[in-house]
């Protein structure tokens, strides 16, 4: 039996920092030591909570959380709004990474457990936050800022040279200032990672508007041109 | 001196060789796993042509004896390598990547090729050495107690026959026994790498035909060049036929089972030539002095039975009585 297809790479359109979904991801650094908890949201209902510590002895420098696990993980539980499994802990030079395995309408938020106001919040991300995605189908995407206003557009293509050269391809970085994005447009190859880097409150959504345009077929067509012999017509 | 003396030309030894050899089949499969991947093979094969020689120092060499590839599938599987999009570098430094952006695979578990490589239709020869041995059956279909009236008069199934006895009576059996044997190494034809490679292909294609274009697209350009992926997967250090040729000469030992087969034929599976024991001197007949029953076949005990060549003829002598 052949193994099941991850459909959703292949289906997904919309790319929203403020409600995750597959291939994308928010990340952000706590710069202050502390205990962290953060709870998770889908489609704005609370569907799970974790723990981090951010500690100035840990050299890890990337803490990767999954949010879709997080869910699971309190559903196996039983436990909605609970404590989730052992802290995990990062440096403060380092980042933590969000993203959903699976599924869609993820958000998080949260800070250090002695402080009211939260540290993160997915939905309307800070300075130095990042919004990282990939996206897969080829095709034309607006870019908007919900919250800045900016606006912009990827243009993402697949042609067959192209397609030997997916294993090498570098990201690239859009400058998010609120209300301009540098650059306005940006031409990808298909899975090229593309990040933008937050210098005002955003939240980014990346959404597919439709094919390319070379690859649209054209309204009409010129038919080839006929010579009529008139002496032989009517 | 003998009581009994049979001689065959060599022209009359090389037909009842080529009895032999013509009755000769092999068939056989066998898999096995090889760490990263899996492979089985089916054989079968038949011997054609062939020289055969009498010579002075009472053996016979055999030449050019072809074995004719009639099937020779070798299958092979395993699993291709993750296919997943992601796990770009966000934050490159130049000590490393600092921050790595996740990785979403396509399968859930890495899906399974498997391709049959046909490599029959080709032809190898076998020389070999070999002498006369003589061996004596007592059928196994012969029932205990059976006289040996009745056991001439009863056949032996298809499957235990010979051209020479066709009942279940004992006899003495003169074989063709190698005492070398050399097969030509299994010939594998020069294209079999672009012939592993589209079967590989065209796997993938078939793996992948329900995906919309784009994304078979993106999933070869993650493979990557498939006769490299090949070489990765299936850990093939330089030349593929040369590998397919290791996997069932050496891993499969296949040669060696042939030539086995083939020495364990001509050895002691079909012989040469049948000397029935009691020999049938006489047949049943009617009995002239009715109403008497019939008079029964008259039979001749055979013992000391030997068989030698020269560089001229088959020589079988034995003693009755």
């Amino acid at each position: 039996m052949q193994p099941k297809v991850n459909r959703q790479l292949f289906t997904q359109r919309v790319f929203d920092s403020g409600s995750l979904g597959v291939l994308a991801s928010v990340i952000h650094r706590f710069e202050d030591p502390g205990k962290y908890d953060l709870t998770v949201f889908r489609a704005g209902a609370a569907v799970g909570t974790l723990s981090f510590v951010v500690d100035e002895n840990s050299d890890a420098r990337q803490l990767s959380i999954d949010l879709a696990k997080i869910e699971q993980q309190s559903k196996d539980t039983g436990d909605c709004c609970g404590k989730t499994a052992t802290p995990m802990v990062v440096s403060p030079k380092g980042y933590v990474v969000f993203y959903a395995s699976r599924g869609a309408g993820y958000a998080v938020r949260g800070g250090r457990s002695s402080e009211k106001k939260p540290a993160f919040d997915s939905e309307n991300l800070g300075k130095d936050d990042l919004f990282a995605v990939s996206l897969l189908e080829p095709g034309i995407y607006s870019v908007v800022d919900r919250i800045g206003g900016a606006k912009g557009q990827v243009n993402v293509s697949l042609s067959a040279e192209e397609a030997k050269r997916l294993k090498s391809l570098e990201p690239v970085y859009v400058e998010a200032k609120g209300k301009t994005f540098e650059p306005a447009e940006i031409n990808l190859v298909s899975t090229q990672g593309l990040i933008f880097r937050i210098h005002h409150s955003s939240r980014i959504v990346v959404e597919k508007q439709g094919p390319l345009i070379k690859e649209r077929q054209p309204a009409f067509r010129w038919r080839p041109s006929r010579t009529v012999d008139k002496g032989k017509a009517g | 001196m003998a009581h009994l003396t049979v001689a065959a030309n060599e022209k009359t030894f090389v037909s009842l060789f080529n009895t032999v050899r013509d009755n000769f089949q092999f068939e056989k499969s066998d898999s096995g796993s090889f760490g990263p991947f899996t492979a089985a093979y089916h054989v079968k094969l038949h011997l054609e042509g062939g020289s055969v020689d009498l010579r002075g120092d009472n053996t016979i060499k055999i030449e050019e004896l072809d074995i004719k590839w009639d099937i020779l599938d070798l299958t092979i599987g395993f699993d291709l390598p993750e296919i997943c999009v992601g796990g770009f570098c966000i934050i490159p430094t130049p000590f490393g990547c600092l921050l790595e952006f996740p990785k979403w695979c396509v399968f859930d578990d890495n899906p399974d090729i498997e391709i049959t490589l046909p490599l029959g239709g080709f032809t190898s020869e076998i020389t070999a050495v070999a002498s006369l041995v003589i061996k004596y059956l007592t059928h196994p279909e012969r029932l205990p107690g059976m006289d040996d009236w009745d056991a001439q008069d009863t056949p032996a199934s298809p499957a235990t026959q010979t051209p020479f006895v066709k009942s279940v009576a004992n006899r003495w059996q003169v074989f063709v026994d190698p005492q070398t044997l050399d097969i030509d190494p299994i010939d594998i034809a020069d294209t079999v790498g672009d012939l592993l490679e589209s079967l590989v292909e065209a796997a993938i294609d078939d793996l992948l035909f329900f995906l919309p274009g784009f994304v078979k697209d993106i999933i070869k350009g993650i493979l990557g060049s498939i006769i490299d992926l090949i070489r990765v997967i299936l850990d093939i250090p330089d030349d593929i036929q040369e590998w397919i040729s290791d996997l069932l000469n050496v891993s499969f030992g296949l040669l060696d089972f042939i030539a086995t087969a083939i020495a364990d034929f001509l050895a002691a599976k079909f012989p040469i030539y049948e000397i029935e024991d009691p020999f049938p001197m006489l047949p049943k007949a009617d009995n002239p002095n009715t109403p008497l029953p019939e008079l029964i076949p008259v039979k001749i005990p055979i013992r000391d039975l030997t068989a030698f060549n020269n560089d001229v003829e088959m020589i079988i002598e034995a003693n009755v009585g």
